[in-house]
């Protein structure tokens, strides 16, 4: 009989709700507060939750490509995975003055890169023969590639438009100079002719006398290919100059 | 007054004691809970210390049987609920389980307090006169009678 009744009394237990209502009313009554739900219950939810939100935040903010634009204004458009401007920098007085005039960020690139051909600056500079050249910097090949043809279509109508692309090193060496990407390049052509100029005159000029100062160093009166090549494999756009040698840097990816 | 962190841990150990000392006094769930608040908030409220868990469950045990005695005694219940019904068993519980605990709670209240103690939580009749505060004697008396009566409803030996 005893075991009988041990058992018959062990099947009686506390309801979960029962002992719930009671700790939120001692909780009540002794002014600790206790919430309806056990918070220790959602923190694997909420901690889920944040990382989340914390790799989303990642994901929009990081930049992972860059647009180098470079006619006289240098500026680099910085974009996230998702190809919306995250930040515009400006690498010389008139790239500084152009972006903060415009207000591209957590835009469309292709949107963005309207409205600095749109600008006074450079819409002026376009008509006057300026040559525009537009670099697509990532590690990112997918992204870079879509970036490069979306580019290419961006500037069709303008003949003196030239996009390839490069890698994030070459970017950064472009940096350490205090130059754009663009400039750069010709900064680098520049040195490979002879000549003796520095990242800084290379900085204040613009695109045009840079492209002068080359075809005649390289005793040229061409200039250039009619499509510049990215490495990456992306082509440019430029005018039709016909095939004469030009300057490397429009050639570059040529097979 | 107890930390929540105290008041916690004496729910998850003594709510199941003091569930089933409801069950042996009480007829109803809404008591159930007014004994369940009650007698955690005055733990909360107290400052006393216990030398064991021994100790610790026995004043559990003493606390809810007095808080149920004051319920059962108020004047508005008396009026109210009717002291015959059973109490509210558990839906699932097995056939023989219910046929015991039925026959169990339709002893006197007397009897069924000191049946409890000493068949499910195996105190002698010293222990079940120091908690419940009466006399040696008249614990053996009622163990003996409520032996005899539990006999008599489910047949066997008790104490074997």
């Amino acid at each position: 009989m005893n075991e009988r009744i041990k058992s018959a009394f062990d099947s009686v237990k506390a309801e979960e709700e029962l002992k719930e209502k009671t700790l939120r009313y001692v909780s009540s009554r002794t002014g600790k507060r206790r919430p309806a739900f056990r918070a220790a219950r959602l923190l694997p939810l909420l901690a889920c939750l944040a990382l989340v939100i914390l790799a989303g935040g990642w994901a929009w903010f990081s930049p992972s490509a860059t647009i180098s634009v470079d006619i006289n204004p240098s500026l680099e458009l910085w974009l996230n995975r998702f190809d919306k401007v995250v930040q515009v920098v400006g690498w010389n007085e008139d790239g500084r003055e152009l972006a903060s005039s415009l207000d591209l960020k957590y835009m469309d690139y292709e949107q963005a890169l309207e409205e600095i051909m749109a600008s006074e600056k450079v819409s002026s500079l376009l008509a006057d023969d300026g040559v525009l050249s537009l670099a697509v910097v990532g590690d990112n090949e997918k992204q870079c590639g879509r970036l490069l043809t979306g580019l290419q279509q961006c500037t069709a109508g303008q003949g003196n438009a030239y996009c390839y692309s490069a890698d994030e090193e070459e970017l950064e060496a472009a940096h350490s100079l205090g130059l754009s990407y663009g400039k750069y390049r010709v900064y680098l052509e520049l040195l490979e002719l002879g000549s003796d100029i520095s990242p800084r005159e290379v900085n204040g000029m613009s695109m045009r006398e840079l492209r002068d100062m080359m075809e005649s160093l390289s005793g040229n009166g061409e200039t250039g290919s009619p499509q510049a090549h990215a490495p990456g494999g992306g082509q440019g756009q430029g005018q039709g100059y016909g095939q004469g040698k030009g300057p490397a840097w429009a050639r570059d990816g040529e097979g | 007054m107890r930390s929540e962190y105290e008041v916690n841990m004496a729910v998850e150990r003594y709510a199941d004691t003091v569930k089933r000392l409801c069950m042996v006094h009480l007829k109803n769930t809404a008591d159930t809970e007014d004994i369940f608040q009650t007698v955690f908030l005055k733990y909360a409220l107290s400052s006393a210390e216990f030398e064991s868990r021994e100790h610790e469950k026995a004043w559990f045990i003493r606390v809810t049987i007095n808080a149920c005695k004051d319920l059962l005694k108020s004047f508005f219940r008396s009026r109210t609920v009717s002291l015959e019904e059973l109490a509210e068993l558990p839906a699932e519980m097995g056939e023989d389980k219910r046929y015991v605990l039925e026959a169990v709670l339709s002893l006197p209240d007397k009897y069924r307090e000191v049946v409890y103690l000493h068949y499910y939580e195996d105190y002698t009749a010293p222990e079940i006169g120091r908690i419940l505060g009466k006399n040696l004697n008249t614990v053996y008396t009622l163990l003996n009678r409520a032996r005899q009566q539990l006999r008599e409803k489910l047949g066997g030996e008790a104490d074997e």
